[in-house]
């Protein structure tokens, strides 16, 4: 599970993104992060992750508490898929990408290709294993930039909106298998009957503050509250 | 440029090659290493007239290539890129050596004919090699092998990043270019007087992406001081592999092979 308590961040020029944010989400939980452009939705998934550091406050996954010594440790629980794939996927081949992380770990390469094959076969994109990144398709991209979190075995997932171009037919299949996934899930998002179909909890984000935090059946049709978050409410 | 991003993956496709199984591709990186090193090493090492004691050297990419199944135009293709330098670096030669160096059916070979073509045959030779030794491991066990030999961290990560930078930054100016292109209504191309704005751009989208890549690969616990591997040891196949390929080249280095043609011919 992800704990955070009071954490605010502001970037060098001063931006303070989001401030004195507190939420948690459970193991198996999924949970939406629903906000405008620019409400720190971004931010804070990568401070979660460590790479943005938190001025001040608590992150912990799992119990352990984030901090320079845990940082790996925090990583390795924390799978964290960006919003464009084409930073995920950098190396030659999508095996080398899924084995990028494994590697890391340590693990001899026969363990390596075991998570590889298991990742990309529970993900249904075994095929693309010997393929390029750079050949694929944007839905097979978003998917397999998911391997290359999945490998890592992690207890936790974050998304940084999944659905960022992709056509129906993708998203359609994206959200299914998002749905199977049985990790505690953080999903960035303003997409919200993606969002409604994929999480039970909705998380809104306004101006780097939680404005509101429920059901996402209901926040989502509240026009008032969609409305002053800056999207548009689901009828 | 449209299809740029269909080039990105060309320039990667020889080390797609490198995941194929084969009795070299099996082989550990050390080995393959250490071979590549001295076949260039003993190539370089013949003085610059020479061609004939060189001929025989050839064996070594064809006989690696064969058994690796490399296919020849890939090579051929990447090795034409750079015939244009070699070629330039021999030229001189021609021009400013005119000695004789043999007859050939009645033609007067000059020194300098002699000397471009070893130039560009040694070339030949060099690139090949380590264009193989790509096609037949994966860069990451190149790297890993480099790291593990000691090499300073920070040229390898460099090496690294350089390398998969490439693809990068050809893919955001493909991005600037049609977007720029789309809405200029000229057709013709980037006009002199944006092209310091589209640099400038370009720079600062890659260097961006750059740092989102690396953010990415630090949340999968990338640490290049981690990135060394464990250990894998020689196995005696790796032994025979390493016993095939350097002790035939040290003989045709200390070997006068002249002599052995006049037999033959
Ligand atoms: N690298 C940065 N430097 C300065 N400010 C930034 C940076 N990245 C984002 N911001 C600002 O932080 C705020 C939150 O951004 P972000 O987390 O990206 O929002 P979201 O992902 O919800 O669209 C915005 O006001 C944005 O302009
Ligand atoms: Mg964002």
């Amino acid at each position: 599970m992800i704990e955070i308590k009071n954490i605010s961040v502001t970037y060098p020029d001063g931006t303070s993104a989001i401030s004195d944010i507190s939420l948690a989400i459970g193991d198996g939980e999924s949970a939406a992060l629903i906000g405008a452009n620019g409400a720190g939705k971004t931010t804070l998934l990568l401070s979660i992750v460590g790479v943005l550091p938190a001025e001040r406050g608590l992150i912990s996954v799992d119990g352990i508490e984030l901090g320079k010594k845990s940082l790996s440790e925090v990583r390795r629980r924390v799978g964290m898929v960006f919003q464009d794939p084409d930073d995920q996927l950098f190396m030659p081949l999508i095996y080398d990408d899924v084995a990028f992380g494994p590697r890391n770990l340590g693990l001899s390469e026969e363990a390596v290709e075991k998570r590889v094959d298991a990742a990309l076969s529970s993900l249904g994109i075994a095929h693309l294993r010997d393929r390029s990144s750079l050949r694929l398709s944007g839905g097979e991209k978003r998917i397999a930039a998911i391997a290359t979190v999945l490998a890592m075995e992690p207890t936790m997932m974050i998304f940084d909106e999944p659905t960022a171009f992709l056509d129906p037919k993708a998203r359609r299949n994206l959200i299914n298998l998002l749905r199977r996934l049985p990790h505690g899930k953080l999903i960035a998002t303003h997409d919200l009957s993606f969002a409604e179909e994929v999480c039970p909890r909705a998380i809104l984000l306004k101006n780097g503050r939680i404005f509101a935090d429920g059901r996402t059946g209901e926040l989502i049709r509240d026009d008032r509250l969609m409305d002053e978050c800056g999207v548009e409410a689901l009828r | 440029m449209a299809d740029i991003r269909s080039k990105i993956a060309d320039i990667y496709s020889l080390e797609q090659l490198s995941l194929k199984k084969s009795w070299v591709h099996d082989r550990h990186p050390l080995v393959k290493l250490a071979s590549t090193f001295l076949f260039i090493i003993l190539v370089v090492s013949f003085d610059r007239y020479e061609l004939a004691r060189l001929a025989p050297f050839i064996f070594y990419p064809v006989i690696l290539m064969a058994l690796s199944e490399t296919p020849w135009p890939i090579v051929l293709k990447r090795f034409a890129l750079t015939l244009p330098f070699c070629l330039f670096a021999g030229i001189s030669n021609v021009i400013f050596e005119r000695k004789t160096a043999f007859i050939l059916m009645g033609l007067n070979i000059s020194v300098g004919v002699v000397s471009l073509f070893s130039i560009v045959f040694r070339a030949f030779l060099c690139v090949t090699a380590v264009l193989l030794l790509i096609a037949v491991t994966p860069m990451s066990r190149i790297t890993a092998q480099l790291r593990r030999l000691h090499l300073p961290d920070i040229f390898v990560t460099l090496f690294e990043m350089l390398y998969r930078y490439i693809a990068v930054l050809l893919g955001e100016a493909s991005t600037m270019y049609t977007a720029y292109m789309l809405r200029s209504t000229e057709f013709k191309g980037l006009q002199m007087r944006h092209m310091g704005s589209f640099a400038g751009q370009l720079l600062i989208r890659s260097y961006d992406r750059a740092e989102r890549v690396y953010n990415a690969m630090k949340c999968r616990g990338y640490d290049s001081f981690a990135a060394r591997g464990k250990k894998k040891r020689l196995s005696a196949a790796d032994y025979l592999y390493l016993a095939a390929t350097c002790l035939p080249l040290i003989a045709l280095r200390i070997i006068d092979v002249r002599a052995a043609y006049s037999i033959v011919f």
